[in-house]
């Protein structure tokens, strides 16, 4: 019973003219079988029969004939080059477009670490409501309390972090024969081993490299080594003078480690007195990599870490108040912030490639209508349906065949183009490139699009009633094609109404961002990195003496009308927190500030306003008052009602010992992360009473006579270089530009996202216009012959044009209709991670619903007027 | 081997070469599953090695069964058996009787 159902059954699969046949061979066969082995012997033998039926059906398609049906295919297209242009456009746009992201997407976010066994490295970190830290910098006194006391981890490495997710890279001169700026990461000697990975030249560091006076050696990373180094390979054990100082080159990792930032040039150890270290419980400013035990999970490494942490708050009550634990994958943690974003994208290009599906199916679809009588004719003489459908699917591998080669050349360029335009921020950038796994799902994407846009077609061909379009040929317009087609217009509309929305939302969110007012002048300002060494200017005054000295001396060249120094700059993402006590208050933890070491003359170099008392002065000396100069926000947030000029503060829980500062300004607020970030209380010390190596150069062009800038940004630039070399000719000034750049590098992110989106839902809209033209211009072909039955009984040309174009308007209306509950949906995802963006933004969904509908107004528009303006006289008589 | 032919295409053209005349008939003589033979025969058939042919309904319903499809060797096909087994290193034997007999 279930051998001959199962026969029947695969009968299905047989090619058509051959299917009575096989089916009476095998219930031959049956029979035989069931005469001489009972039981299973029968459906044994069925269990053949979809194989064989499915043979005969591959069988046809044997590499002859399917090269003379790709021969036919390709001369079919030549025929109508416009059809074959569009479609193939249509399909490179789409599979181009969507490889591309999804090389990007697997490069960030799915490709797994280099490093052994990534699913069992962790990022730890520390979290304490008190100041809204949730995945902060690390003490290092509790890292190490951490390392001694887990029970989940192998071992645990940490390196110098920064508040942001990423390291902190110290900027370090190498002088051979001219300085050249190098970048390197402070790391724990054991980071490579924790890591699993290891050097392609030399070693990695090894215990004791940790101690300070042993501690000047240093892995080289690949790309420096050959830049640097003409990949030498006995660079093994040479002695490189970095900031004066001779550092001894241990290893050189292979080309393929990064860690973090990839344009790290070496690693050098931490060292430190260590246990000195063990009690340092503040600052915080490790970030620490652990590898997990085998069979411990991250829930597990959470619940041990978080019982230490409370160990830890009540052995050190002074530092630790609800200082919590916690620990992530590695790989979320390096993806992070990131991974919304490009997921979005992934949403989007999908959809981009919906509409490019839809719109070479609706293409095939408008030149089947056409072909009816061909097919019909080809069919009457004798082409099997089969024979007509492969022919069809033909035509749409051919097709296929031409978008995926132009797709692989549009994705080989989307992907080198968007690793020039990303913002630095992506991380793993250096790793993204076109992979075979991203080939495969392209592949796999070209097959789902061979098959929608050939089998559809096909299967509305082979149900088309070929009899009747032989005898009517020139009226049929194939109802159910025509029926599909409206559906595949309304769904191409629908998801260009969320792409379009999606569009305005994003640039609403951009135009907001960028008119966020700075707090100060950009034009006119230029800012430069300096790098002392610290072994030369470790003295106590050296390099406050250099900066101030160095601000004076800028102030003198003419063209410049303001020069200062500061340790941290706006945008620069870095900044030193600490804590804050009041005098004659009482002591609150959690009260968190910024603070930030700048030379006189700074705050009018940025041309930010002093709205209370004075600026810092070159007379804020070491030995005078420590002063200080407070933003407006630490002003409202602390000293709402009174004047904080001349109340003092400190950093440390107050003692008989505590070093106050006395408030003697009050400067107005200023962007500090990042445009449209809140604004946080900060201090503003002198360098002099607060010495650091590092700092920023800003300098402020005067204006010229004519309204113009007095001196050009490479002037002042060649100026600061020409006064530097005077103080000392080993000491170089980095990334000098105009504040513009780095105001324009920090909307980096968010210009890349517009630009991306406003460009999908540009080829989106596109796509759905081209669709709905060719709907509305197939429909009136068709309907010649009415309209000039309408207009012989009297229809204006005006009401044929207003019946044209409200048949298909209502495609756009239904459509926009579904693709606005869309945009409703993805605008209250996206709403999170854009700036100023609100859950439902009616202007951003009426303007996309606005522009839908006008352009397909146009597009219904041109064959409307073809309508309205029939011959009347020829299309009745033909 | 001939135009590549596989060893199961080889056990079936030799089985028919053999004696046995039908589908079930050759899975019975070369112990090969179902899945196998029947495609072996439809491939030997497009390439002209076997000939099929339906039995007479006549004599399938005085035996009330359906009727069969019988296959017989070509000389080509006989041509092509003899390649494939002087390839092989077997003489090209005569008859191979099926492994049962015959209903």
């Amino acid at each position: 019973m279930f051998a001959k159902w199962l026969i029947r059954v695969a009968a299905f699969l047989a090619p058509a003219e051959c299917r009575d046949e096989w089916r009476r061979e095998w219930l031959g066969e049956l029979h035989a079988s069931g005469t001489r082995q009972a039981g299973r012997g029968p459906v044994r033998l069925a269990l053949g029969a979809p194989w064989h039926a499915l043979w005969l059906r591959l069988e046809r398609w044997r590499p002859a004939t399917l090269g003379a049906d790709l021969k036919f295919g390709v001369r079919v297209l030549a025929k109508r080059p416009a059809f074959a242009i569009c479609a193939i456009l249509t399909l490179g746009l789409g599979i181009g477009a969507t490889t591309a992201v999804y090389s990007v997407a697997y490069g960030v976010l799915f490709k797994p670490l280099p490093y052994r066994d990534p699913a069992r490295l962790v990022q730890l970190w520390e979290s304490n409501p008190l100041f809204n830290w949730t995945e902060a910098t690390i003490a290092p006194g509790n890292l190490l309390s951490w390392r001694d006391r887990n029970s989940s981890f192998t071992d645990i490495a940490f390196y110098i972090g920064s508040e942001s997710r990423r390291s902190d890279l110290s900027d370090f001169t190498l002088t051979t024969s001219e300085p050249i700026r190098v970048r390197a990461l402070a790391v724990s000697v054991n980071l490579f081993d924790v890591l699993g990975v290891r050097p392609e030249l030399g070693r990695v560091f090894v215990a004791g490299e940790d101690i300070p006076g042993r501690h000047r050696v240093a892995v080289l990373s690949n790309s420096f080594w050959r830049r640097a180094f003409n990949a030498d390979p006995t660079v093994i054990d040479r002695r490189v003078p970095i900031n004066g100082v001779d550092y001894q080159i241990v290893g050189v990792m292979p080309s393929t480690f990064t860690f973090d930032h990839a344009d790290t040039d070496f690693w050098r150890p931490i060292a430190t007195d260590w246990a000195q270290a063990r009690q340092t419980r503040v600052p915080h400013y490790l970030r620490a990599v652990a590898r997990l035990k085998p069979g411990v999970t991250v829930a597990q490494a959470n619940a041990d870490l978080s019982a230490i942490a409370r160990d830890l708050e009540r052995e050190f009550p002074e530092s630790n108040k609800q200082m919590g634990a916690g620990a992530g994958l590695l790989d979320d943690w390096f993806v992070g912030l990131s991974r919304r974003p490009l997921q979005l994208f992934l949403i989007a290009v999908s959809l981009v490639l919906l509409i490019a599906c839809a719109n070479v199916a609706n293409l095939m679809l408008a030149q089947l209508a056409d072909r009816v009588r061909e097919v019909s004719v080809r069919a009457a003489l004798g082409a099997g349906r089969s024979r007509i459908v492969r022919q069809l699917l033909a035509e749409a591998l051919v097709m296929a065949i031409a978008g995926v080669a132009l797709g692989a050349a549009i994705a080989v360029a989307g992907v080198k183009v968007f690793i020039a335009l990303a913002p630095p921020s992506i991380p793993r950038l250096d790793e993204v490139g076109l992979h075979p796994a991203v080939a495969l799902f392209a592949a796999a994407v070209v097959v789902v699009t061979t098959l929608v846009v050939g089998v559809l077609p096909a299967l509305q061909a082979a149900r088309a009633d070929l009899r009747n379009a032989i005898g009517d040929g020139t009226r049929t317009t194939a109802g159910p094609s025509q029926r599909l087609r409206r559906v595949l217009v309304a769904a191409q509309v629908a998801l260009a109404m969320v792409l379009l929305a999606g569009a305005f939302v994003t640039l609403r969110s951009f135009r907001t961002l960028v008119h966020v007012n700075p707090g100060f002048d950009v034009d006119g300002l230029v800012t430069a990195k300096i790098s002392l060494p610290s072994t030369r200017y470790a003295d106590q005054g050296k390099s406050a003496a250099f900066f101030t000295g160095l601000a004076g001396d800028l102030r003198q060249v003419s063209g410049v009308a303001a020069a200062g120094a500061a340790a941290v700059l706006p945008l620069d993402g870095q900044s030193w927190t600490g804590a804050l006590f009041i005098e004659r208050q009482p002591a609150v933890h959690g009260r968190e500030l910024r603070h930030v070491s700048v030379t006189a003359g700074y705050f009018a170099a940025l041309g930010t306003p002093i709205v209370r008392g004075r600026d810092i002065a070159d007379t804020d000396t070491a030995a005078g008052e420590r002063v200080v100069v407070i933003n407006e926000a630490l002003a409202r947030q602390y000293f709402e009602g009174q004047d904080p000029v001349g109340q003092r503060i400190a950093f440390d829980q107050p003692s008989p010992k505590t070093r106050w500062r006395t408030i003697v300004g009050v400067v107005a607020d200023h962007v500090q992360d990042g445009l449209g970030s809140p604004v946080k209380g900060e201090i503003y010390d002198s360098i002099a009473q607060d010495e650091s190596t590092n700092m920023f150069v800003a300098i402020r062009i005067a204006r010229g006579a004519g309204g113009g800038r007095a001196i050009s940004a490479a002037d002042a630039v060649a100026q600061l270089r020409r006064l530097i070399a005077a103080r000392d000719p080993q000491i170089a000034a980095f990334d000098p530009a105009p504040f513009a750049d780095r105001l324009a590098a920090s909307v980096a992110r968010e210009r890349v996202a517009t630009v991306l989106i406003g460009v999908f839902a540009a080829v989106a809209l596109v796509l759905a216009l081209v669709g709905l033209f060719g709907v509305t211009a197939c429909a009136v072909s068709a309907r010649m012959r009415e309209m000039g039955v309408r207009i012989a009984c009297g229809a204006t040309s005006s009401q044929v044009r207003t019946l044209v174009v409200r048949s298909h308007l209502r495609l756009v209306i239904a459509g926009g209709g579904v693709g606005l509950v869309g945009a409703v949906v993805g605008m209250r995802a996206a709403s999170a991670l854009l700036y100023g963006a609100r859950p439902l933004d009616v202007a951003s969904l009426g303007a996309s619903l606005g522009l839908l509908v006008l352009a397909a107004l146009i597009a219904c528009l041109i064959p409307a007027r073809r309508a309205a303006r029939v011959d009347v006289v020829n299309v009745l008589r033909s | 081997m001939a135009r590549g032919m596989g060893m199961a295409a080889v056990r079936v053209l030799r089985a028919i070469a053999g004696g046995a005349e039908y589908g079930f008939d050759i899975i019975e003589a070369t112990g090969l599953a179902s899945g196998t033979v029947y495609p072996a025969l439809s491939r030997h058939e497009r390439d002209g090695y076997l000939r099929s042919s339906w039995e007479d309904p006549v004599k399938a319903h005085r035996e009330r069964r359906p009727p069969r499809r019988y296959y017989r060797i070509s000389p080509q096909g006989r041509a092509a058996l003899d390649a494939a087994l002087a390839d092989l290193g077997i003489e090209p034997a005569g008859r191979m009787r099926p492994a049962k007999a015959r209903s």
